[in-house]
């Protein structure tokens, strides 16, 4: 539904200084900016929102967060154990291959009408 | 030209002219027409070049009708097309319509007749390829390649018949060493590559490593789904994969889910419903979520349902009955938040108060901080919507919220800034003062505090403690330039004034004073030109010729050198001083010369300097040299951005004929730049607007609807002062003396109620109100104000808003507008 610092950073709205810098630099040893630039930039935006205690107030205060909502949809999440027993039917990946191809024309479609259109544009222009 | 129906085509129209009609349908895309043009021609004789013209025209309308959704009609116009030419030059568009209609297996056998031919358009082959690839494994068919094949079409079966493979191996569940040799039968560079990748990325344990791979399918591609599905089921941080599973479709999600092992026999997996309630909107998922006390943790269930409360702020009892009471503040912020989503700004504004109160009363420091968020908040809504009135409506709402952000936390910096610089702005100097003196006494190592200790002190002409703030500025950051360079100018208008009470020896003990502010590797220009010009004049110093080169040097030397050494000479010494014979001698050889653009430019810059504008006794001998040297530039090329500052100084040496030789070559050059056309008008009416004709006040009208002049800051604020007649040219000023002299306007029908409120609302209130929303959100902002005075709650809103605007009008100095 949204996202929002806490959950961008994987803590808990009542998290402090310590563990708010702790999660962020964790994050940054994992996803160095040199390696993964976009993602480094949403953790470092994250953190920026959130590194002292009014800004964590304000986040609180002035919009809504989906942190209790990542966290319930974490809870729902498979376990470990169970991803090892993960399956694949090919039902299922022709059903992604059609819906590959349907928004594949679909795009195509666009693409054309876009351009028939800049096209008629321009004969009407001369 | 007007369309005609193909029915009434006489059929004794000549060839000649049927055909001309003809092509003249097919180029304005009027196909249908075309169609039936080309038709009767072909009747007449069946020429290659018609029946071609005939097959684009069928091309064209098959395009159109795709275009409206209408597929199976233009599968049939395209067939019309197959049936003259034999195949279709844009096999993609038969295909998209095969697709669109849900006919894989047709649209299949068609693009298999396209494989290793060149039927199709170049640029159309590539994409072409993929997506029979893509047909082919959604719905493979057997396929053997023949002894006449083309290579490339025996090339691409291969590489078929090997991702088909492939994909099998892995749903049959395969092991990893079975599948791997495989996947080297299909080339790389093959259309079906991607499934290469696909696989490869199934298999490995590394999910950095499947993501490489998956990254090198193009998501748009037809296999992009199938790369998004498998990226979605990869293992990472829980909030990444919730959030990829999340903007999943539901074929993707349920292959993701089924291979990270969520899936059940029992119907759809929790995270699924939970995501499904998610795409519902926040009612779906509060109805979803408050059933789910029994299986999912109930502080967090409760949690997510507060947050979706602003969404709907009716199911707050519903939300009390099933999670316990909220507390008036919490209550009072979720409809502040609802109301925002709402963009209601008035019911948002009192929630918001309402639940700042609250905050401040608990007492506790949460609290009071909490209550200065709120009003922070506040002051940052009023200075973008003019319907938050603020608490007091004889006060700048920015102010007064920003005020109340302090009493509960006067530790928030960025606050205090931020009113200072309010103050500053609308000209409340003893609370800007004030406000500084605080501010310095509780952040006393802050450099942006102690800056503006600087100015302020500066402004009570206070030297000696703008010195002091300085020396403590520095002593924080001792680099910092602005401090550095405000520093010299202070002490060099503090030697300008010892030299004009004709003490050199003053002045130069002053400017060695100056020194201890300059930095060797940042030396100040004009420190060196007015050592050496206090060194000359008080013949203090035998090295005074020298510093005042080095200087001149510094300060770019040339015209612009010169010029800006003449400058500081005027701004030292009394007015009507005759000028160093050094200074003058220089200056009356470069005015020989033709003044260059960079020049131009970088000499009317110093005239915009504040300490010049400030004394025009001193500098309007040098700025009217300067303007009339310009009369041999007006055709160089200056944009209209370099241009506003040299018309500024035209403007203020009041020789207009040289501003409407400037502008009348510069809307020669550029037409479309209508600020042209606004310097003409300048020139024409000497800067008095009252003197413009009713042609040049349409013209003005006009660019201050245009867009390009909305977002030119420069040039708005431009008209804005000429329209005002705020300049600071001597005219300018004599007009704005015999305004303040004249204020009686007539004020007519609304002069009794208008003179009743502005007792009440003072000129200053309504200047700042203009200031802070802009003239007509000034104007809706004043009405509200009004409406909340015992007088204006009985007038009807219309009556508010004329006695508004006339109260604008007479704070701006302006006439009254007619109603």
């Amino acid at each position: 539904m949204m996202t929002d610092p806490f959950s961008t950073l994987g803590v808990d709205e009542n998290a402090g200084d310590d563990e708010i810098k702790r999660r962020y630099l964790a994050l940054v040893r994992d996803f160095p900016p040199d390696r993964e630039p976009e993602r480094f930039q949403s953790y470092r935006a994250a953190f920026e929102a959130l590194h002292t205690e009014r800004q964590r107030l304000a986040a609180k205060l002035l919009a809504t967060h989906g942190t209790a909502l990542t966290r319930l949809k974490t809870a729902s999440l498979p376990s470990p154990e169970a991803r090892q027993q993960g399956r694949i039917f090919q039902a299922q990946v022709t059903a992604l291959l059609v819906e590959g191809i349907e928004q594949a024309m679909a795009r195509w479609q666009e693409t054309s009408r876009t351009e028939t259109q800049n096209g008629a544009s321009r004969t009407n222009g001369t | 030209m007007a369309k005609q129906n193909p029915r009434q085509i006489q059929s004794v129209a000549s060839t000649d002219v049927l055909a001309a009609q003809a092509a003249e349908a097919l180029h304005l895309g009027r196909f249908k027409e075309a169609i039936e043009f080309y038709k009767q021609l072909l009747k007449q004789a069946a020429r290659p070049d018609w029946r071609d013209a005939l097959a684009a025209a069928y091309v064209g309308r098959a395009k159109t009708l795709s275009a409206k959704g209408l597929f199976k009609e233009a599968e049939v116009v395209l067939g019309n097309a197959v049936a003259l030419g034999g195949a279709v030059k844009e096999p993609l568009l038969l295909l998209s319509c095969l697709i669109r209609q849900g006919q894989i297996e047709k649209a299949l056998a068609q693009a298999l007749r396209y494989i290793g031919t060149d039927i199709a358009e170049p640029h159309q082959r590539r994409p072409l390829s993929e997506l029979t690839a893509a047909l082919f494994l959604a719905r493979p068919v057997p396929l053997k390649s023949g002894d006449g094949d083309p290579p490339a079409r025996a090339e691409w079966i291969a590489a078929a018949n090997a991702a088909r493979a492939a994909l099998a191996a892995l749903t049959e569940q395969k092991p990893a060493d079975e599948i791997e040799p495989l996947l080297t039968n299909i080339p790389a560079r093959s259309p079906f590559g991607p499934v290469r990748l696909i696989v490869k990325a199934m298999l490995t344990d590394d999910p950095a490593k499947a993501r490489r791979l998956l990254d090198g399918v193009p998501p748009a591609s037809p296999f992009g789904s199938l790369r998004l599905a498998v990226e979605a089921a990869l293992p990472g941080e829980p909030a990444e994969v919730i959030g990829q599973l999340g903007q999943a479709s539901t074929a993707q999600r349920a292959f993701a889910l089924d291979r990270l092992g969520g899936g059940s026999a029992s119907g759809p997996p929790l995270l699924a419903r939970l995501l499904d309630a998610e795409r519902g909107g926040p009612g779906t998922l509060f109805n979803f979520l408050s059933k789910q006390a029994t299986t999912l943790p109930a502080a967090d269930i409760r949690s997510a349902c507060l947050n979706l409360l602003p969404w709907l702020p009716d199911r707050v009892i519903l939300f009390e009955k099933t999670f316990g009471k909220l507390s008036e503040a919490e209550k009072a912020r979720i409809l502040a938040l609802a109301a925002e989503t709402k963009q209601d700004w008035t019911r948002a504004e009192t929630s918001w108060r309402a639940a700042a109160e609250h905050f401040a009363c608990d007492g506790l420091r949460d609290g009071k901080l909490s209550a200065g968020i709120i009003y922070r908040h506040l002051a940052s809504l009023a200075l973008k919507e003019p319907m938050i009135a603020g608490e007091d409506p004889f006060t700048d709402p920015v102010v007064s919220y920003l005020k109340k952000s302090l009493d509960y936390d006067p530790d928030h910096l960025p606050a205090v800034l931020q009113l200072i610089k309010r103050y500053r702005d609308d000209g409340d100097d003893k609370d800007w003062h004030a406000l500084t003196e605080e501010a310095v006494q509780r952040f006393p190592a802050e450099s942006a505090v102690l800056m503006q200790a600087i100015e302020s002190a500066a402004t009570r002409k206070a030297y000696k403690k703008a010195a002091g703030f300085a020396k403590k500025l520095l002593a924080v950051d001792p680099i910092n330039r602005p401090a550095r360079q405000r520093m010299i100018e202070l002490q060099i208008s503090y030697v300008r004034k010892q030299m004009r009470a004709k003490r050199p020896d003053l002045a130069w003990k002053e400017l060695a004073g100056a020194g201890e502010w300059d930095r060797s590797d940042t030396p100040n220009a004009d420190l060196r030109i007015n050592r050496g010009l206090v060194g000359l004049r008080g013949g203090l110093d035998p090295e005074a010729e020298a510093r005042l080169l080095e200087g001149l040097d510094l300060a770019g030397g040339g015209a612009v050198g010169w010029f800006r050494t003449a400058l500081q000479d005027a701004l030292l010494m009394p007015p009507r001083q005759r000028p160093l014979s050094l200074i003058s001698d220089e200056l009356a050889r470069i005015l020989r010369e033709v003044p260059s653009k960079p020049d131009i430019t970088a000499i009317a810059a110093l005239f915009s300097a504040e300490d010049v504008r400030a004394d025009p006794k001193a500098t309007s001998e040098l700025l009217w040299k300067f303007v009339t040297w310009l009369r041999n530039a007006t055709h160089t090329v200056l944009s209209i951005a370099e241009f506003h500052s040299v018309a500024d100084a035209i403007v203020r040496g009041h020789l207009f004929e040289i501003l409407h030789a400037f502008a009348a070559v510069g809307k020669r050059r550029e037409p479309n730049e209508r600020l042209w056309r606004f310097y003409e008008i300048v020139a024409r009416t000497k800067n008095n607007p009252d003197w413009m004709y009713v042609g040049e006040e349409d013209d003005i009208d006009e660019m201050c609807r245009s867009p390009a002049i909305d977002k030119d800051r420069h040039g708005r604020s431009r008209i804005d002062r000429y329209l005002n007649g705020t300049g600071d040219d001597p005219e300018s000023r004599r007009r704005a003396r015999r305004r303040a002299a004249n204020d009686t306007h007539s004020f007519d029908v609304l002069e009794d109620i208008v003179t009743s409120f502005m007792e009440t609302i003072s000129q200053r209130d309504v200047q700042k109100l203009v200031k802070s929303h802009g003239r007509d959100g000034g104007v809706a902002a004043l009405a509200d104000r009004l409406t909340k005075l015992p007088l204006g709650a009985a007038l009807p809103r219309p009556l508010l808003e004329m006695v508004a605007t006339t109260m604008v009008a007479a704070a701006l100095g302006e006439a009254p507008p007619p109603f």
